[in-house]
């Protein structure tokens, strides 16, 4: 043990990072609602959110300044994912068959559990002990690190920002950024007080970022050397060629993918592409609409383990192709699209919730609005019942949508999903598709206030009576209505509706009304439609 | 678990029917690609901003430029693989660099006592000597095809990754390599491992400030031959 | 005169002789004026309104809160109130987009299919008609601006809603029709194309968040500095509007008047000369 650990400042430090990590502990477990509370007061998250945001905004609009090109390639994007998806089965197939004759070993999972199990029989057959990750949000989906844990595996993500949120016992609070919720100050914390140098000493304390990553890479690179196995995400799977295909900036992924002697690639079904010429449009695309980048720094094209003349590599390379919910995805005729999904986080990037809510308030391993769509749809996570309070904290403003290269509806799913929540028992067995949780959060009171509002708004009559009575009684308006009024002004209605108005100036209620009406400045001979 | 391939292509089967793809989505045309005449200015400029060194000289004269580089950035330990290339540089270097250990790449990284090529690798090795197939201007990348000729590691452990890149392998981006060398119905396969580097290694994961050195490289150094217009180079 | 930026994003007819109005529940109830300055002004012109009785709401708030069959019925209470085959010009964005987007796709299927996608197509949001359809200029006839000199230029804040400017794709008409009112400056607030936090039943079912997401266009709309506020949605002016006021009263802001656009138009109206397809032969 250095000194360094005994000193004051040194405990004092540990004691906020220790702090910090209750927080995220407590956070993750309440409710929805409590969490984007908890979130929204926190002044150090909304500014390290707000400041992610702005950031990654200006970075995606330098590298699309045609606007007209923009468009072109995101018609691209979309459809290149259409058409992997049109022939989703057969491209597995094929995928499968490939990958096979390139010596790479095919596994199908269709649960997390699986997946987990399929993951952990590779290590035991190996006789492996220690796992280094490239990033996959997949395998954060499956919880494989508590898996691996749980049976004496050491797991060690390596992907920067997901190894800084390891330390700090917390889950990635963005899919391609993982620690955008930790400024320098805080980040500096952790890697003094939790991290150890390859010498058995704490890190000393430095919030220049160059230091920070200078150190993070030194104990990295040990481990690289050491683990038995490196697993990885996929970005996409090439089915002709039988590939694997990576896009990172850190070199993290590459030595995941190359330094181990066994190397497990995990991916959802849906990642599949037919040919090497579906790839350069969405290489196109996701780069740039992730990160700002006209293309990440490694492209990294794996088709086969080392070769008997090659001198590195590893000798098996694995693919886990995981389902948790997703061929249910693709049987229901509305939420399909959710599968075109390449995760490059441009939809949370714009969304002006998760800029003020942040990732954990999300309390999935998706956030924001792609997560929103795909959360209840995995089987993993237990669907609506769990999760439509998530589906509600949007206001459909449509930036998402807007952003999405591959032009996924991110607003018309967020609302069918909410249709699925509040769907009634006629409607849970129509025979068709249903998220799981669907009808689980139809309450009695909120469909009969919206039966009372449609039939309000059906019938004219009772609509006019109903306008006249408000307007006529907005003097006996409450001034509060929370929770609108807790932070609003109460509007007045006006005095008189409009209805009322019009019809007091004698404007037609018909085209028939119009042959008794003479407008002013009519001086044609205007033919009526009646 | 054969039963979990077959219920997963089952559903996914029965899915099918549900919200084809418009057929006008197979027939948008291809987007146009960069003019040849901004190529090479497209790449150098793309390169740099990425912060790789480029040095620009010829096919007459890039051992001597590699020397260079390797003495003003005292290099001590040079790393490259076993290729016919390299034979000469395996032999003059260490002669015209007092102080300069070459070790080639020619064993299993597992090989040797204590496996003695990886150790090197990841503790003497101080730069990584590297062929690029082909150079992309619409990127700024350098397509590198592992095999013996090209280890994995070799561009991807040491500190500096040296890559050697002939402007006659320009080409417009990532779609024309694709066609151009790997194309299945020519025969013509992938390797095992195809990369495509972009500048040295990097990361902006802590408070979106780029830090370079993440895991791989620290520094990208391209001698760049311009084996195209050899007289106007000197 | 400003330019409008890019071209139109769907069909145009010629200028109409006789339109529909669809007032909007929230117009109806909270900014009637703006409907009667509306009517006034398309009136002016020589167009005659049809105000139907029969009109209630688009249906949009059961809709985006997932409850389709509530909205469907609503819905069918329009397609009923505006049947005969005349253009509807709608006061707010996100009714229009309601009417002219997801009108079809409620009633995909169901017998009054046709029905819907006739009114979708013939559905305008009030900036969309008045710059794509009637091409308006509001020509000086002396009446503000008598010397040139000290004319009363007034300082206005245009929010353009996310239906109106991501829904319909109209915020360049927005900012045209603002920028080719007499004696107008248009000004907008810091990340404009940002939410304000209303979202219909969003501001009450995550209150929380809907009101942060105010407070902070609320503050960017008061740093304007503007004379007053303007949009053709209400729900975003009340809620905009609302956040100010409560955040005036804490001495956090200062506080501005709103106005609909139609009112401004029409106010325009009146000291000037509105003249249509401005600029063509
Ligand atoms: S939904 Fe679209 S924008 Fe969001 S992560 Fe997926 S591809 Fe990117």
């Amino acid at each position: 043990m250095s000194e360094l650990r005994n000193q004051p400042e040194f405990i004092e430090l540990t004691e906020v990072v220790d702090r910090e990590e209750h927080e995220f502990a407590d956070m993750a477990a309440r409710h929805f609602k409590a969490r984007a509370k908890m979130a929204l007061e926190n002044d150090t998250l909304r500014a390290s959110f707000r400041g992610a945001s702005d950031f990654l905004m200006a970075k995606r609009r330098s590298v699309f300044p045609d606007e007209e090109m923009l468009q072109a390639l995101r018609d691209r994007g979309e459809a290149a994912r259409q058409r992997s998806l049109q022939d989703l089965p057969d491209l597995l197939e094929l995928l499968e068959q490939n990958l096979i004759a390139n010596g790479i070993q095919v596994h199908w999972a269709e649960t997390a559990q699986q997946a987990n199990q399929i993951i952990h029989d590779i290590m035991v057959a190996n006789n492996a002990r220690s796992v280094v990750k490239g990033k996959s949000m997949v395998s954060e989906e499956i919880e494989l690190n508590h898996y691996l844990e749980a049976r004496g595996i050491e797991c060690l993500e390596s992907d920067m920002g997901e190894y800084l949120v390891q330390l700090a016992k917390e889950a990635p609070s963005h899919i391609v950024m993982p620690v955008i919720h930790k400024n320098k100050q805080q980040i500096a914390r952790l890697m003094h007080t939790r991290a150890t140098t390859p010498d058995g000493e704490a890190v000393p304390y430095s919030e220049d970022v160059d230091d920070l990553i200078g150190n993070a890479r030194a104990i990295l690179r040990q481990k690289f050397r050491q683990a038995d196995v490196g697993i990885s995400g996929v970005n996409m799977a090439i089915a002709e060629t039988g590939t694997l295909l990576l896009v990172e900036n850190e070199g993290n992924g590459r030595m995941s993918t190359t330094v181990p002697p066994v190397h497990i690639a995990i991916t959802g079904i849906e990642k599949v592409v037919r040919s090497l010429s579906d790839v350069p449009e969405l290489l196109t695309l996701l780069p740039r609409s992730a990160t700002g980048q006209i293309i990440t720094t490694y492209v990294n094209m794996i088709s086969g383990p080392r070769k008997a003349e090659e001198p590195d590599g590893p000798e098996q390379v694995h693919l886990v192709l995981l389902d948790n919910g997703r061929s249910k995805m693709f049987n229901h005729p509305d939420l399909k699209p959710t599968l075109q999904c390449i995760r490059c986080g441009a939809c949370m990037n714009h969304c002006p919730v998760y800029a003020r809510i942040g990732g954990h308030a999300y309390g999935s391993t998706y956030p924001g609005p792609i997560g929103q769509v795909v959360t209840p749809q995995l089987d993993s996570s237990g669907g609506l019942g769990v999760h439509a309070d998530m589906v509600n904290a949007c206001s459909l403003n449509g930036a998402c949508g807007e952003a999405c290269p591959v032009r996924i509806p991110l607003p018309d799913l967020i609302r069918k999903l909410r249709a699925e929540a509040n769907a009634p028992v006629t409607v849970q067995h129509d025979g068709k598709p249903h998220v799981n949780g669907s009808g689980s959060h139809r309450s009695l009171a909120e469909s009969l206030i919206w039966q009372g509002w449609s039939q309000l708004h059906r019938h004219s009559a009772l609509y006019r009576l109903t306008t006249t009575a408000i307007t006529k009684g907005r003097v006996l308006m409450p001034s509060k209505l929370s929770p609108w009024t807790n932070t609003r002004v109460m509007p007045k209605p006006a005095a008189s509706s409009l209805h009322q108005l019009a019809k007091k100036a004698g404007v037609p209620s018909s085209a028939a009304d119009i042959k008794t009406a003479q407008t002013p400045d009519a001086t044609d001979n205007r033919e009526g439609k009646s | 678990m054969i039963s979990a391939k077959s219920n997963i292509l089952g559903r996914l089967r029965k899915g099918q029917s549900v919200q084809a793809t418009a057929a006008s989505r197979h027939e948008l045309p291809t987007l146009p690609r960069l003019p040849k005449d901004q190529w090479k200015a497209s790449f150098m400029e793309l390169m740099s901003a990425n912060h790789a060194d480029i040095v620009e000289t010829t096919e007459a004269g890039w051992q001597q430029a590699l020397v260079s580089e390797l003495g003003s950035r005292q290099i001590g330990n040079l790393v490259v693989a076993s290729r016919a290339e390299n034979l000469p540089l395996i032999e003059q270097l260490p002669r015209q660099l007092s102080g300069l250990t070459v070790t080639v790449f020619d064993q299993a990284v597992e090989a040797g006592a204590d496996t003695a090529m990886r150790s090197t690798l990841f503790q003497q090795a101080e730069a990584g000597l590297s062929y690029a197939s082909a150079a992309l201007a619409e990127t700024g990348s350098l397509a590198l095809v592992t095999g013996p000729q090209e280890p994995r590691t070799l561009s991807l452990v040491p500190p500096l990754s040296i890559v050697v890149v002939r402007e006659s392998t320009l080409l417009s981006g990532v779609a024309e390599l694709f066609e151009h060398s790997f194309d299945k119905q020519q025969g013509q396969l992938l390797p095992t491992n195809l990369v495509l580097v972009s500048g040295p290694s990097k990361t902006a994961d802590i408070q979106q400030t780029l830090a370079y050195g993440a895991h791989g490289p620290k520094s990208l150094l391209i001698l760049w031959v311009n084996d195209l217009h050899a007289e106007s180079v000197g | 005169m400003s330019q409008l930026a890019g071209a139109p994003r769907r069909p145009y007819p010629p200028a109409p002789q006789r339109i529909y109005l669809m007032g909007t529940c929230l117009v109806d109830s909270f900014y009637p004026q703006a409907g009667m300055d509306a009517i006034q002004f398309f009136q002016q012109l020589g167009i005659e309104v049809i105000f139907p009785q029969a009109q209630t709401c688009c249906g949009q708030p059961a809709w985006n809160s997932g409850y389709e069959a509530e909205a469907r019925a609503v819905a069918r209470q329009q397609l009923r109130a505006f049947a005969e085959d005349i253009p509807v010009v709608v006061m707010m964005g996100s009714c229009t987009g309601m009417m002219h987007h997801e009108y079809p796709r409620l009633f995909a299927g169901e017998p009054e299919e046709q029905a819907a996608c006739g009114l979708a197509k013939r559905t305008y949001e009030f900036s969309e008609f008045l710059i794509r359809i009637l091409n308006v200029g509001f020509h000086d006839i002396g009446k503000t601006n008598l010397s040139g000199v000290d004319s009363p230029v007034i300082k206005v804040a245009l929010h353009t809603s996310c239906s109106t400017r991501r829904g319909m794709g109209l915020a360049a008409e927005h900012q045209a029709l603002v920028d080719r009112l007499p004696g107008v400056q248009r000004v907008e607030p810091e990340r404009v194309t940002e939410c304000c936090g209303f979202g219909g039943t969003f501001a009450v079912k995550q209150a929380d968040i809907s009101a942060a997401m105010a407070h902070d266009k609320a503050m960017a709309m008061a740093a304007t500095g503007a004379d007053l506020m303007t949009s053709a949605d209400c729900g975003c002016l009340m809620n905009i509007s609302g956040t100010m006021q409560l955040l005036e009263q804490q001495g956090q802001c200062q506080a501005m008047p709103v106005k609909h656009l139609a009112t401004l138009v029409w106010e325009a109206a009146q000291s000037s000369r509105v003249v249509v397809q401005e600029g063509e032969a």
